[in-house]
């Protein structure tokens, strides 16, 4: 345990110096009733960059993603302690008890894609008329916009009324981003975004993250190390401790992948763990 | 061969419920038909009233009766079974979600004709103070709402139960609020189950004979305002058909005919609804 907290304090002296921090978390603890998930993560997520958050299953990589748009909040018996910072504001204490402000600013994209069983103009229509776009000239050229960022508008552009549940489970998961993109979030926090596509979708999700990036903090959860080689210029590394999941490796990814500073970072990327 | 002993099973139980209502129907139309050949069809709502035995046979003032009974109680208890349902799936606090489902199921499977008590002994009287009779189209409505309400509710609730829950994260995600997310995602994500629980409570009120027949005052005639007395096409079979003959008793055949038909087509409008993408 004790290496695990010495690596952790390094890296984060280290890292201090590079770029804006767009979220970063102190002392971070989750626990599902009296189980705890999460312990002591102490992690700082660049802006404008993608990072990318690996590990075996179970270390907490998505109750971690849930953390940073108060998803967690959907499962009662959830505590947290520590702190999640986004910008200047302490994110459940200074966004109050309502996160519909937090996740204005904080986009999510599911593992599995959830598009709703309505038409794909629907789909994205939905959350813009919420948050006050009502106009139907402006619904539309919002929509469209969103629909060529990820690719999409060649593909479905002239059935914007049919089903979105008839559309490819690729497609699908890029109607997803495009949903969230609406909104014009800060941050996009993705999980497993591709572990339910077959290897094109992939590749096409991985180029459309490579130019999200330069407009938004993006937050990637995959089990898929090359899919983070590819993608990512941050990682963290998660870890099951005793049950617990802990951050035990964090910095650019060039560095995490080439020099590895904690053993078991370099025996997970070498595929002995 | 225990797969294909199953199947064998399946099939013949479904074969026979099915032929079942096959059976009724044929026998209804069996001995409404004799009927049709010596009575013209437009008599039954031409005629000068319903007087079997002196060879009049009116039944249009019990059709619309039986449908403004019906559409009544679903317009009172529609919007009020969609809310409880949910507000147990949503916004309940979980001991209020217990205590409200056993009492949904309780009402639901309450026997009608102590309804029918209760809106003679207590309902009719409150009416009747109000507004003379009080054995009337409302009281029948007000019956037939508090029988169809748990029957409603407790269809959508399975329908709000069984819907995926990645439509409420994905609502949560995208920064809705709950009264929104209800609104827009997850009630016309339901609709099927609301168009089905509709159109069963819409069933079981037209369907509903002894409530009714006992609230509703029987007097064959199309009732003038909701404070009128009404006979149900439901209650005209059951009081008169203990001592009907010939002709008279041919009419309350086409009665239950003309009950089927309406039942099959809200089944057939519920089928339509479904089917058909509501979408603006």
């Amino acid at each position: 345990m004790d290496r695990i907290t010495e690596a952790t304090s390094y890296i984060q002296e280290q890292d201090s110096s590079s770029g804006n921090i767009c979220l970063c978390t102190e002392s971070l603890c989750l626990s599902y009733g009296t189980r705890a998930a999460l312990e002591n993560v102490n992690l700082r997520i660049p802006s404008r960059a993608v990072t990318a958050i690996i590990g075996p299953s179970g270390s907490g990589k998505s109750s971690f993603l849930c953390c940073l748009n108060r998803m967690t909040d959907l499962c009662c018996s959830t505590t947290i302690e520590g702190s999640v910072r986004l910008g200047e504001h302490d994110i459940h204490r200074d966004l109050g008890k309502n996160p519909i402000a937090l996740r204005r600013r904080v986009g999510m994209v599911f593992q599995h894609p959830n598009p709703f069983p309505f038409s794909i103009w629907k789909n994205l229509a939905l959350p813009l008329k919420h948050h006050g776009v009502r106009n139907k000239q402006e619904l539309s050229s919002v929509i469209e916009q969103a629909l060529r960022r990820v690719g999409l508008w060649e593909e479905v552009g002239d059935r914007l009324r049919d089903s979105a549940l008839t559309l490819s489970g690729g497609q699908q998961q890029r109607l997803c981003i495009a949903r969230a993109l609406v909104l014009e979030p800060e941050v996009l926090l993705m999980d497993e975004p591709c572990s339910s596509l077959d290897p094109l979708s992939t590749k096409c999700i991985e180029t459309l993250i490579g130019q999200l990036k330069n407009s938004y903090t993006i937050v990637v959860v995959t089990h898929d190390l090359a899919q983070a080689r590819r993608v990512a210029d941050h990682v963290a590394l998660f870890w099951n401790a005793d049950g617990v999941g802990r951050l035990i490796e964090q910095g650019p990814a060039a560095r995490v992948f080439q020099h590895p500073e904690h053993e078991l970072t370099t025996s997970y990327l070498e595929g002995q763990l | 061969m225990t797969d294909r002993l199953l199947t064998w099973t399946l099939g013949a139980a479904t074969l026979m419920v099915a032929s079942l209502i096959a059976i009724i129907a044929a026998f209804l139309l069996n001995e409404s038909l004799g009927m049709l050949n010596r009575v013209e069809l437009g008599r039954f709502f031409t005629d000068s009233g319903w007087s079997p035995t002196m060879s009049r046979f009116n039944i249009l003032p019990m059709i619309v009766a039986s449908v403004l009974l019906m559409a009544g109680a679903v317009i009172v208890a529609a919007p009020l079974a969609i809310f409880t349902a949910v507000f147990l799936r949503f916004y309940a606090p979980s001991p209020v979600i217990d205590i409200g489902r056993r009492i949904i199921e309780v009402l639901a499977a309450m026997p009608s004709v102590v309804y029918g008590l209760w809106g003679l002994v207590v309902l009719v009287p409150i009416i009747a103070a109000w507004q003379q009779p009080g054995a009337s189209l409302m009281a029948g409505i007000l019956v037939l709402s508090l029988m169809i309400f748990p029957t409603i509710t407790i269809v959508v609730h399975s329908g709000l139960a069984a819907m995926p829950r990645h439509y409420i994260e994905a609502s949560q995600a995208l920064a809705m609020s709950r009264a929104y997310m209800v609104r827009q995602v997850v009630l016309p994500a339901v609709r099927a189950s609301i168009a089905a629980g509709i159109t069963l409570g819409a069933a079981r009120a037209i369907g509903e004979t002894m409530a009714v027949m006992m609230v509703t005052g029987n007097i064959v005639a199309v009732p003038g305002d909701l404070f009128d007395p009404v006979r149900a096409l439901t209650s005209n079979i059951a009081l008169e058909m203990a001592y009907a003959l010939g002709d008279h008793r041919g009419a309350l055949y086409i009665s239950s005919l003309l009950l089927l038909s309406i039942v099959i087509l809200l089944v057939l409008i519920n089928e339509f609804i479904v089917s058909n993408k509501l979408e603006h």
